[in-house]
């Protein structure tokens, strides 16, 4: 078995991907090598670009049969980005629930908060979005409150980006080295 | 230099959009096993030497049902997997050379017009 056929097989054992299609397409691969070889023609001819990256060669041509769905470090570089998205939207979400927390915070103490609280059984409708004044404006003068719109306004905005960057990140399946748009691999 | 540069590019771009249709017709005189393509494409003045391979573009054939396989032994060789064209290849290989000609002759409406000569 020649070198380039060898380092395919490796490839495709890393993979995963199961014994009898690897055995095959390197069958195939070192026939059609060898018949090359016999009419004198190079590798480079019969493999392009690929002869110089038996890797790459080996995953798209292992991807493109739907043999492997993805490369383990295709699989590894999705799951971090989705770890790291689902910690920023948390931390937006817990930056802005702080700065709600810190602009409702009358609601908890004052004497204001008195009659929402009184009224909030018989109304079905939350009473922070009848009389959202008494609530968010109710401790107008307080020094931190405009910590609590800043917080709430970054966490808001953060979430935002986040659903902006995760949107098309997710409809594109994070990349696998394939072109899609023109169905060839992308290393041609 | 840089203009050659620019022109290797391009023909891969070109070569990206159509090579499938053209294993597809190839592949359309009979079936054919891997290296037999290369062999039939180099036949027609095509050859991919710098290029890719057709090896991940005919997996992708397989996948999509636009080629049918069977493995048979190839002259006093051993067995070879061999490619034919389904019946959704065949529609395929159509449409595409269809959609091919008229980006051809759009082209060349566009191209052919140009003044190519170079001023010294």
């Amino acid at each position: 078995m020649s070198q380039f056929v060898d380092e395919c097989r490796r490839e495709w054992s890393r993979l995963g991907m199961p014994e009898a299609e690897a055995n095959e397409m390197a069958s195939d691969l070192e026939a059609d090598l060898a018949e090359a070889r016999a009419d004198g023609v190079s590798p480079e001819e019969v493999l392009g670009n690929g002869y110089f990256d038996p890797k790459s060669f080996a995953a798209s041509w292992a991807m493109a049969r739907g043999v492997v769905s993805s490369t383990p470090r295709d699989r590894s570089t999705i799951r971090i980005r989705s770890l790291l998205l689902a910690f920023s939207a948390l931390v937006g979400a817990v930056v802005a629930g702080l700065g709600l927390l810190i602009l409702v915070r009358p609601r908890f103490g004052s004497q204001a908060m008195a009659v929402p609280v009184a009224r909030r059984f018989s109304r079905p409708v939350p009473s922070i979005l009848v009389n959202p004044h008494q609530f968010l404006f109710a401790g107008q003068g307080s020094a931190i409150d405009p910590l609590g719109w800043v917080l709430l306004i970054a966490g808001l905005t953060g979430l935002v980006v986040i659903l902006w960057v995760w949107r098309p990140w997710s409809s594109h399946g994070g990349g696998t080295g394939f072109d899609q748009n023109i169905g060839m691999p992308s290393f041609l | 230099m840089h203009g050659m540069g620019v022109s290797g590019g391009r023909r891969t771009q070109l070569l990206r959009g159509v090579l499938d249709l053209c294993l597809l017709a190839v592949m359309g005189e009979g079936p054919a096993y891997g290296y037999e393509m290369t062999k039939r494409l180099g036949e027609r003045g095509l050859s991919i030497v710098g290029e890719g391979s057709i090896y991940p573009l005919l997996g992708r054939l397989e996948r999509d049902g636009l080629v049918d396989t069977h493995r048979a032994a190839s002259n006093g060789g051993p067995p070879r997997k061999y490619y034919r064209l389904s019946r959704e290849g065949q529609l395929a290989l159509t449409s595409g050379v269809r959609e091919w000609q008229c980006t051809r002759d759009a082209v060349d409406g566009v191209l052919g017009v140009a003044n190519t000569e170079v001023s010294l």
